[in-house]
């Protein structure tokens, strides 16, 4: 349970952060390819518990 | 309506055996949480003793008077209702300040600055519908627990009845598996279908903030995976119930039946009277343990009707601010707020099956040896 609870809090966090970050990016080509990096951040965060099973 | 002796017995006389075999029960317990349950319930439902219960049956008189009892839910829904729209009024303000801004970005020239405005605002939705939705929690886990609690009480109570009653094996097979049954639901509810639900709707209105859709699936799929969850609990449990019941209910019947028979043939002369008088003992306490198992359904029912109105008030609160946000907010906010809306409905489904489970236990009980014994 409490490492749903960690998992849950890490996922909420990063979005929340994400978000601003993402407001706070210069209008720039670069903005897109930063965005698919995040994208790539929570999908790994989502996927972080099956770390666990693979140990 | 006047009873008279039909067994032509003078001290066979069915109601003052009900009243001996009430008396020797102690029923105060049940009793005080069918007051507190009937307070609970706002008036739906009215107070109601084993003792009336079991009066009612003999006389045949309705327990309770539906109409005024649909009235009464009516207006308890209306009234819950009416509490939950100042959450939809305030979602709805902001939602509508959200559209302003919005709207009005061109004026500002900045985007960062309408865009950083547009999440302030759902982060004020996100806490308005956590707050609310925290409450729905707790009065759904407290139901719960009272439900589980009077469950707790009430076996030790119908299952000595039932043995009494000649249901020696069902009585003996049925408390252990009935009460492992609740114990294991409870903790399988409390410690993982509930927060399951609560970190779906926490991940619903996360993914309110963003432009993309970033953990949406993943909330549905929570919430599909907790109901299934309760689903698949309480389709094992009331199966293994019931098949136990009727399992043992079949050597009950011989168990019963061979000893009114030895009765009535093995003892000379008397022997027809005793086997008769077994019988109306028999029937008597069956009478007195349907009465407590209504009882028994009647508080759960009281339990369960307040906070599923409640819950089931503050969803569609949720729905029809999703259906007004949806011209002036933006897409994220009214479809979270609908999903919402699902995850509310979602908790007040797993609270009605775990009651739903419950019923069917009680029922199983009344239903072995009810009526006519063991035929």
């Amino acid at each position: 349970m409490e490492l749903m609870k960690e998992w849950v809090k890490n996922i909420f966090i990063l979005i929340l952060t994400l978000t601003f970050i993402e407001m706070l990016l210069p209008l720039s080509r670069m903005e897109k390819f930063i965005k698919f990096v995040f994208s790539l951040i929570v999908m790994a965060t989502i996927l972080s518990p099956l770390l666990i099973f693979l140990e | 309506m006047k009873h008279t002796n039909k067994e032509g017995k003078g001290d066979m006389d069915y109601e003052s055996i009900l009243k001996e075999q009430m008396e020797k029960l102690n029923l105060t317990e049940l009793e005080d949480i069918m007051e507190d349950a009937a307070e609970q319930s706002n008036g739906i439902f009215s107070a109601l003793s084993a003792d009336e219960i079991v009066q009612s049956f003999i006389k045949g008189e309705p327990l309770f008077d539906t109409e005024i009892l649909l009235e009464h839910i009516w207006d308890v829904f209306l009234y819950e209702i009416r509490a939950g729209l100042v959450l939809g009024v305030e979602i709805i303000s902001i939602c509508i300040v959200m559209g302003l801004l919005k709207n009005f970005s061109n004026s500002f020239g900045d985007k960062p600055v309408s865009t950083l405005g547009t999440v302030v605002c759902s982060c004020l939705v996100i806490t308005l519908c956590l707050r609310d939705f925290m409450i729905t929690y707790e009065s759904c886990l407290g139901t719960l627990n009272i439900m589980t609690n009077t469950m707790q009480i009430l076996l030790p109570i119908l299952i000595p009845l039932l043995i009494s009653i000649g249901g020696f094996s069902s009585g003996g097979v049925l408390n252990p598996v009935i009460m492992g049954a609740i114990t294991i639901f409870n903790t399988v509810l409390q410690k993982f279908i509930l927060p399951i639900l609560f970190i779906s709707s926490i991940f619903i209105l996360i993914n309110s903030l963003t432009e993309k859709d970033y953990v949406s699936r993943l909330a549905v799929f929570l919430r599909r995976a907790a109901l299934f969850l309760t689903g698949l609990a309480v389709t094992i449990f009331t199966g293994l119930t019931a098949i136990q019941g009727l399992a043992t209910k079949t050597a009950d019947g011989l168990l019963v039946n061979t000893a009114r028979y030895s009765v009535d043939n093995f003892i000379p002369i008397v022997g027809g009277f005793a086997a008769d008088s077994v019988d109306m003992v028999l029937s008597c306490a069956a009478v007195i343990k349907n009465g407590i198992g209504v009882l028994g359904i009647v508080i759960i029912l009281c339990l369960l009707v307040m906070p599923v109105l409640k819950i089931l008030a503050i969803a569609v609160i949720y729905k029809l601010t999703a259906v007004l946000a949806e011209p002036v907010a933006t897409k994220q906010i009214s479809a979270s707020l609908n999903e919402m809306g699902s995850a509310v409905i979602t908790m007040a489904v797993v609270l009605g099956l775990c009651a739903l489970m419950f019923l069917i236990f009680l029922t199983i009980i009344i239903g072995i040896g009810g009526g006519r014994l063991w035929n």
